[in-house]
């Protein structure tokens, strides 16, 4: 049985915009050890949450936790966002839900009863936009024995980490400024998949024009992605941070939709 | 051989010029239009002053954030009383958020104590859309000479928390400082944030 936490939505509406959940594959945890647990979104219909580049407008989400003293957390592994098209501005985020992933470390614990606490502060839009926060809990009871994640939840995480970018080495990406665009030049490891779209999400904020027509061509083994800057950008950077997604996916069963890469920036 | 494969959605074309016209340290884009009690103003008229445009949503949580802390008033009360022209803007189409009437616009500009030199209603978005305005706040700035000096956000904390505000950078008070100094601005743009432009 899958463990979930108690959420509270710090929402005055009868349907909270957005409420979280802790999810875990054990409740039981032992000294010296690690796991991952997921912060699962559940977003209201018809509003969305936003990836850590939000596009033109709206903001991150923020994760804080409260901790025992045995343990320690990972910055999240972020699912990649959609874009969305709102009042001629392009958001990045998510709808329904989303599920960002954490690795607790324990040390020596001592206690029996370990509560874990992590407060969400999110903005939601539809039309209009909202922030609030969200809060979930969960206890983690100290074993002896480390208790192996039954079969249900190994699948709930592998469907969690298919929407986590995956830094794959065997796709090369180089990026060249080229007049008001940068060309990113793909090629993608192992057999040579007929790609419908390439989507691209700029970690940074600022560089990129999130409206402007990206054109993708296939060229010799290579997929030709051109992304138009914003004309109100600062200084390019040395280093692209990017997500990359195909709904054709990049590995050989179609199953990773998204990569995640730093590319240097040949100016 | 080429084979091309794919561009964005054509519905997003039209959007491709969004910010095309303008550059910083370049002449501002020209504009006229209607205030909250019909008077008409354009940028001619303000030639030889520095003008702050600043694009406006009473209903967005980052323009609640500035306005209910006092930022945004003191900001305005404190240029305004140097010489320059403090212009909101809105460009929320009829029927969107943001987007109130006349009477409605006077009340709140008054419950706020907003210092701004006028409140101009752009529900077709025209002018929003010529300087690229993508937040509420987005802040621009225009020399005496009618060039862009900033453009981009209000200050370097992008939330809706009010705690914020005092150890934030303020953009638009440097750029102006620097400015009126006699002094380069530092920063000349910076991503924005806020609420999408209900256009």
């Amino acid at each position: 049985m899958l463990i979930l936490s108690t959420a509270l939505a710090a929402q005055n509406n009868d349907e909270p915009l957005v409420l979280i959940e802790i999810i875990a594959g054990s409740d039981s945890i032992i000294s010296n050890d690690s796991f991952y647990v997921a912060v699962k979104l559940k977003i209201k219909d018809e509003w969305h949450t936003y990836w850590e580049n939000p596009g033109d407008g709206g903001l991150k989400t923020l994760f804080e936790w409260t901790l025992p003293s045995s343990f320690s957390i990972s910055e999240p592994a972020i699912p990649y966002p959609k874009k969305f098209l709102v009042d001629d501005m392009v958001n990045f985020g998510y709808e329904k839900e989303a599920a960002y992933l954490f690795k607790i470390k324990t040390s020596d614990v001592t206690d029996f009863e370990n509560r874990v606490e992590v407060k969400a502060t999110w903005l939601a839009c539809k039309e209009e936009c909202i922030p609030g926060t969200s809060i979930a809990a969960k206890v983690f009871y100290a074993s002896k024995e480390k208790v192996k994640t039954n079969k249900d939840n190994r699948r709930i995480f592998e469907q969690i980490r298919t929407m986590i970018p995956v830094n794959a080495d065997n796709i090369k990406i180089s990026a060249f400024s080229k007049n008001e665009s940068i060309l990113f030049e793909i090629v993608p490891g192992g057999t040579l998949k007929n790609f419908s779209r390439i989507d691209f999400f700029p970690v940074q904020q600022g560089i990129f024009s999130y409206a402007s027509v990206s054109k993708l061509l296939l060229e010799d083994g290579k997929y030709l992605l051109t992304v138009p800057l914003d004309p109100m950008r600062g200084e390019l950077p040395e280093e692209l941070d990017a997500v990359f997604y195909t709904p054709e996916g990049w590995d050989e069963a179609g199953i990773y939709k998204a990569i995640q890469q730093k590319i240097k920036l040949n100016k | 051989m080429l084979k091309y494969i794919f561009t964005l959605a054509a519905v997003i074309l039209f959007l491709t010029n969004i910010s095309a016209q303008i550059k910083i340290d370049a002449e501002a884009p020209k504009f006229t239009l209607k205030d909250s009690n019909g008077k008409e103003h354009s940028l001619n008229d303000f030639e030889g002053k520095y003008v702050v445009l600043e694009w406006i949503n009473f209903d967005c949580p980052f323009v609640k954030k500035h306005y209910n802390s006092d930022n945004m008033q003191t900001l305005q009360k404190e240029y305004v009383g140097k010489d320059v022209v403090w212009l909101l803007i809105c460009s929320s189409a009829e029927g969107k958020q943001g987007h109130f009437s006349n009477n409605e616009i006077n009340k709140r500009l008054k419950a706020l104590g907003a210092n701004a030199t006028a409140y101009l209603i752009d529900e077709d978005g025209k002018v929003g859309k010529k300087y690229g305005a993508k937040t509420t706040p987005h802040m621009f700035v225009i020399n005496p000479e009618g060039k862009l000096i900033y453009a981009g956000a209000i200050d370097d904390k992008p939330s809706t928390d009010v705690d914020d505000i005092d150890e934030a950078v303020n953009y638009v008070r440097e750029a102006l400082n620097a400015s009126l100094a006699g002094n380069a601005v530092k920063v000349k743009t910076s991503t924005p944030y806020g609420c999408s432009v209900k256009y």
